[in-house]
């Protein structure tokens, strides 16, 4: 047998969500889902504040020059943001449906 | 070239300098990062791992060594980095960076003929954000370097799970995540020690844009998020109690460790542990979540 196809039929994927049954009691989990959300969205708000208005206490004489722009330095930090409210919301998407119907 | 590292040179065989070269040590924690995930994903055959493994190390290896290539100017200033490859004169700068793109090279069509294009795909892509968008671009002009840049080591929990599944999905996305808010304390913890190394070399690390105070703090908000993160596929379902409790005591420790960081305090031995501890945590974590699927509670 090739090799490719050999290795094709080898994994086994598990089907995404996993079956509740065997997991965390499901009605604790929207409460786990929002204490996480809210702790990453304040985290992520402090992070944006020191972005916004950075604050910096390096003597002159120690400081290493910064090349890129300003606008560069908000984008980096706003992508990340971006990318965990996103995360956020299509794992609340999925969730739903199974906080639904339980 | 400093004298120091001349002298200790040529004692060293040459297969020993090409694995160095490759950086052994760190790549041995990105594979736990790309093992665990297949296990996650589903039920992968040994012949299966072995060939994302050994491809996952050729590419992270010869992404390390095209770093080293593109650091060259700057090594020798890093007591870190002087005993390198290239400053310490073992090996000539063209020869390392042949080394690594015959690596980066030889992994992609090693992962797109034998596992699949999507994944060889994303490790090529961490290749690439580790060697253009963190060493070429980030590294030397932006204090972000480490957030952004830290994408590249992020990359190969989605090679794993892209080779069991042969997709991208949620949990996929909240793997790469996890090792994303991972990194800057991770990192930051080093930058806080090595100042002095830095400075030198003229690198804009956190601590010598913001201060001390600064990059402690945003350690902290890093660790919170990254705590919410690897509680969040025990919410959505993905992972179970065993996983859970593991995050939960792993995570609380790592947070404990980096609020120690502060500084009024001192916050040389703290750092040290935050640096160390936090190796082991991202180890302990992938354990977790593989075993969470053997071991059902």
């Amino acid at each position: 047998m090739h090799i490719s196809a050999w290795l094709a039929r080898a994994p086994r994927v598990r089907p995404f969500p996993a079956p509740f049954s065997v997991r965390f009691p499901f009605g604790l989990s929207p409460a786990l889902f929002w204490i996480c959300a809210a702790a990453a969205l304040v985290a992520q708000a402090a992070l944006l504040r020191s972005a916004f208005a950075p604050r910096s206490d390096v003597a002159p004489e120690r400081a290493v020059v910064v090349s890129s722009s300003r606008f560069a330095e908000l984008a980096w930090s706003v992508l990340p943001a971006l990318a965990l409210a996103g995360t956020f919301v299509w794992a609340w998407t999925l969730m739903r449906p199974a906080a639904g119907a339980s | 070239m400093s004298a120091s590292a001349v002298d200790v040179a040529p004692t060293v065989p040459f297969w020993r300098v090409l694995i160095e070269l490759t950086k052994p040590r760190i790549i041995s924690l990105l594979l736990v990062t790309t093992a665990a995930p297949m296990y996650v994903a589903g039920s992968p055959s040994w012949t299966l791992l072995l060939i994302v493994m050994v491809g996952g190390y050729l590419m992270a290896g010869g992404a390390n060594a095209v770093n080293m290539y593109v650091d060259r100017d700057i090594d020798d200033h890093m007591a870190r980095t002087r005993l390198r490859p290239i400053p310490s004169g073992r090996m000539a700068a063209p020869a390392v960076l042949a080394f690594g793109i015959a690596c980066a090279t030889a992994a992609t069509w090693m992962l797109a003929a034998f596992v699949n294009v999507l994944t060889a795909a994303l490790a090529l892509g961490g290749f690439y954000c580790y060697v253009f968008v963190y060493t070429r671009w980030l590294k030397r002009a932006s204090p972000q370097n480490i957030v952004i840049g830290g994408a590249a080591g992020a990359f190969p929990p989605l090679v794993g799970w892209a080779a069991v599944t042969g997709e991208i999905n949620l949990m996929g996305l909240l793997l790469f995540l996890i090792v994303f808010y991972w990194t800057p304390p991770h990192f930051w913890a080093l930058a806080l020690l090595k100042q002095r190394d830095y400075q030198k070399a003229g690198v804009p690390m956190a601590p010598l844009v913001w201060g001390e105070r600064e990059t402690m703090a945003q350690m902290r908000w890093y660790t919170v998020i990254l705590l919410a993160l690897t509680l969040l596929p025990v919410a959505t379902g993905s992972l179970g109690i065993l996983y859970g409790a593991s995050a939960l005591v792993l995570g609380a420790l790592l947070l404990w460790g980096v609020w120690r960081l502060t500084p009024e305090r001192e916050w040389t031995a703290p750092a040290w542990w935050v640096y160390k501890y936090s190796l082991l945590y991202l180890a302990l974590l992938f354990v977790a979540m593989a075993l969470d699927e053997r071991i059902r509670l």
